[in-house]
């Protein structure tokens, strides 16, 4: 006879009984909300027609926006954003987690240091860049003033503006990256570096040889997370810019928002996050089959 | 003794009924409105003026407000819905096609016939269709605004903001003159759509041009006129001749009161008592003074652009909780009262909407609290809106666009006005 207990005994089914609370946690916030999204970029809903109902629309929302010039011009703004923040915060943190392995003692105090940006609110971040790219007294053009260089329009240079950004979101990311490369750094036994220097090695050897191949899988991760997070990344361009000057800061994630929240588009909205989550699967899988690929 | 049973009976009946009103307790009426806008400001009068009625007021961000309320009313759901509902008055046509709001024609119309033109149209949808689905309830203006003292240090006649050919060397001069001090010449905000609002659309109006027009029972955008190019050549202008430097963030007139420029174009609060803390209307309009916009030559007729909230009822009050809408009628009839206007106004400092606060006893009581009361006023009578389309978001975004296109990419200005053009054709589907 089939009894609770007998049930929750089962090998074959406890497994199944105890990841059902996480599973159903899963389908709630990620599984369900994905599906809903998918189901409204089908029909034409618009916050004019909420409730009167909105008419079936099949593809036509993906269709057009294959006919959108902004979207396709938001795409290659956010290329950009997001190769220029990767280089910046995964080149940094790396040496910043290097230099704190390496360096135990200091690094008690600079840890606490570089991680300030990581915890402020994205808001913050972004008007405290809005002071330091003031034109008028703004930090860096009083830096560059004194060393007798001219004033930059950081944020109303339409040739700038995304770099002035993607500097912002560097400062504000490369911690992530330097605390995820020294904790995958700590993973890394002693022995192979021992029976390298055993064998002569140098240090870069050890380096190259050693050290960037078991840090592979954390590179892999960490890389995938920044990629989606700067793909995805709109409080901080919402703040400095809203997406100008003339859209030339105006990412992917900031168009989606646009069209959703400040247009009541939110099919179109709703179509865009569809395709913003479809990149970012290809980039993942394009991760992993390249740099996370085990030789 | 049997007459003496029957009115016992009858007062007990009469007691009993008492009570359970009594249990009952007031209405409730929940009032939303958005952050910092100040319906509480009457709240005893109203309280007082419909009895029986308890107001409840939330604030809500500006943003949030209209979410909110886009999802509240698509519930269909009247027990989750306020009584009385403030909307930006850009958000009209977007809630009437939404089915959101009731048609408050029979409620409002009779009042309305007091209201300055653009307000009352603009309370309509469509604008001027006689449908009303709500009723502007104050509004505020823009106009130049500069301080006396600093001008006179940089030796610029104020009349030389009047006209365009004037003002750009005159803001040249103030530029060159103050920036030592750390004092901009003028303030042009380019952080946003909103800057459209207060540089280009009052020149454009002014020029004898418009946003959109209708032709053949369709709205065509019409800001690429000879007038709209003539309007954005003018900031061109002021960037590239009279060295102003754009600003990518808006302190909305703190910074202008702080000193930190020497002429503004900016919204009337700029001057009141929220910038200028402890002071009268009539120290401020001695520290500070006011201009109409400028203008391209002598005879042209300054124009203003006007906001403003618009107070309305949900249409599923209407078609659901008809008790419920009758009551929030009556509060809201006694919202738009003149005398409750008048006590809001003068306590908010707002710019009234309607004739009847031109006039005694409520000018005075206004014009003792809000500065340069005459000049606003004058203003908002002749004050134009914009369209409250339901795509106005997008609309207003294409000719940001086409804004810093020409200011800041030095695209011809005709060709960026083209290019917004042609945009906004396609948003509104012409």
């Amino acid at each position: 006879m089939l009894t609770l207990k007998g049930i929750i005994n089962s090998e074959r089914t406890l497994p199944y009984l105890l990841l059902a609370p996480l599973l159903l946690l899963l389908f709630t916030v990620i599984l369900f909300p994905f599906l809903w999204n998918f189901y409204i970029s089908l029909f034409d809903l618009k916050t004019t027609n909420l409730l009167t109902g909105a008419p079936f629309a099949g593809l036509s929302n993906y269709l057009k926006l294959f006919h959108d010039s902004t979207f396709f011009h938001s795409l290659g703004v956010s290329l950009y954003f997001v190769i220029g923040s990767l280089l910046g915060q995964f080149g940094l943190g790396v040496i910043l987690a290097l230099i704190l392995h390496y360096h135990p003692g200091p690094a008690r105090f600079f840890r606490v240091v570089f991680i300030v940006p990581w915890i402020l609110s994205a808001l913050i971040i972004g008007y405290s860049w809005i002071w330091m790219y003031n034109y008028q007294g703004g930090m860096i053009n009083s830096i560059l003033h004194a060393v007798g260089l001219q004033p930059i329009h950081w944020l109303n240079n339409m040739k700038m503006a995304l770099w002035a950004l993607v500097i912002a979101n560097i400062w504000r990311g490369t911690p992530f990256t330097m605390l995820f490369v020294e904790a995958g750094l700590k993973t890394i036994p002693s022995e192979p570096y021992e029976a390298a220097r055993v064998d002569g090695a140098t240090s870069w050897q050890s380096f190259w040889y050693i050290t960037i191949p078991l840090l592979r899988p954390t590179l892999t991760i960490n890389l995938i997370l920044t990629t989606m997070w700067t793909f995805n990344l709109f409080d901080t361009i919402l703040v400095m810019t809203r997406g100008g000057p003339a859209n030339a800061t105006l990412t992917t994630a900031m168009y989606m928002y646009k069209s959703a929240f400040e247009y009541g588009l939110l099919s179109y909205g709703a179509a865009i996050a569809i395709v913003m989550l479809a990149i970012n699967a290809l980039l993942a899988v394009l991760y992993f089959y390249t740099v996370g690929r085990q030789k | 003794m049997h007459m003496v049973k029957r009115y016992l009976a009858w007062t007990l009946v009469a007691i009993l009924g008492l009570s359970v009103v009594a249990l009952a307790g007031p209405t409730v009426i929940k009032v939303w409105e958005s952050e910092g806008y100040g319906l509480e400001a009457v709240e005893q009068t109203i309280e007082s003026l419909v009895p029986g009625i308890d107001l409840q007021i939330s604030q809500y961000p500006y943003n949030e407000l209209r979410m909110k309320l886009s999802t509240t009313l698509a519930t269909g759901d009247p027990s989750v819905a306020p009584d009385i509902v403030m909307v930006d008055s850009i958000w009209l046509g977007e809630f009437v096609e939404g089915n959101y709001l009731a048609d408050l024609s029979n409620v409002v119309a009779k009042e309305a016939a007091d209201w300055f033109p653009a307000f009352r149209d603009g309370s309509q949808w469509l604008a001027g269709s006689g449908k009303y689905y709500g009723i502007w309830y104050d509004t505020d203006v823009r106009a130049t605004m500069y301080w006396p003292d600093l001008l006179q240090k940089a030796g610029v006649n104020p009349g030389d903001l009047l006209y365009w050919n004037t003002a750009i060397p005159a803001i040249k001069k103030l530029n060159d003159a103050l920036a030592s001090e750390g004092i901009g010449g003028f303030r042009l905000d380019m952080g946003g759509a909103y800057a459209a609002d207060f540089f280009f659309y009052p020149l454009l109006w002014s020029e004898g041009g418009d946003i959109l027009k209708t032709v053949n029972g369709k709205l065509e955008p019409a800001f690429n006129s000879e007038a709209g190019v003539r309007a954005l050549q003018f900031l061109v202008d002021l960037v590239k001749k009279a060295g102003v430097e754009p600003q990518m963030q808006c302190f909305w007139g703190n910074d202008w009161a702080a000193r930190k420029w020497a002429v503004y174009i900016h919204g009337n609060w700029a001057t009141s008592e929220s910038r200028f803390p402890n002071t009268t209307a009539q120290e401020r309009e001695k520290k500070v003074a006011v201009l109409p916009y400028p203008v391209s030559e002598p005879g042209k007729v300054p124009v203003t652009l006007s906001g403003g909230w618009i107070m309305t009822i949900p249409a599923i009050l209407q078609q659901k909780a008809p008790d419920r809408f009758a009551e929030a009628s009556k509060v809201l009839q006694a919202y738009i009262r003149a005398d409750v206007m008048a006590e809001y106004g003068s306590a908010l400092a707002r710019i009234p909407v309607r004739a009847a606060l031109m006039q005694e006893p409520y000018k005075s009581k206004l014009a003792k609290n809000i500065e340069f009361f005459n000049f606003y006023s004058e203003l908002a009578s002749i004050a134009r809106v914009r369209p409250a389309i339901p795509q106005w978001n997008q609309v207003a975004d294409a000719v940001f666009e086409a804004m810093q296109k020409a200011i800041f990419q030095g695209v011809d200005p005709q060709k960026a006005l083209d290019d917004a053009a042609a945009k906004v054709r396609s948003i509104l589907g012409s």
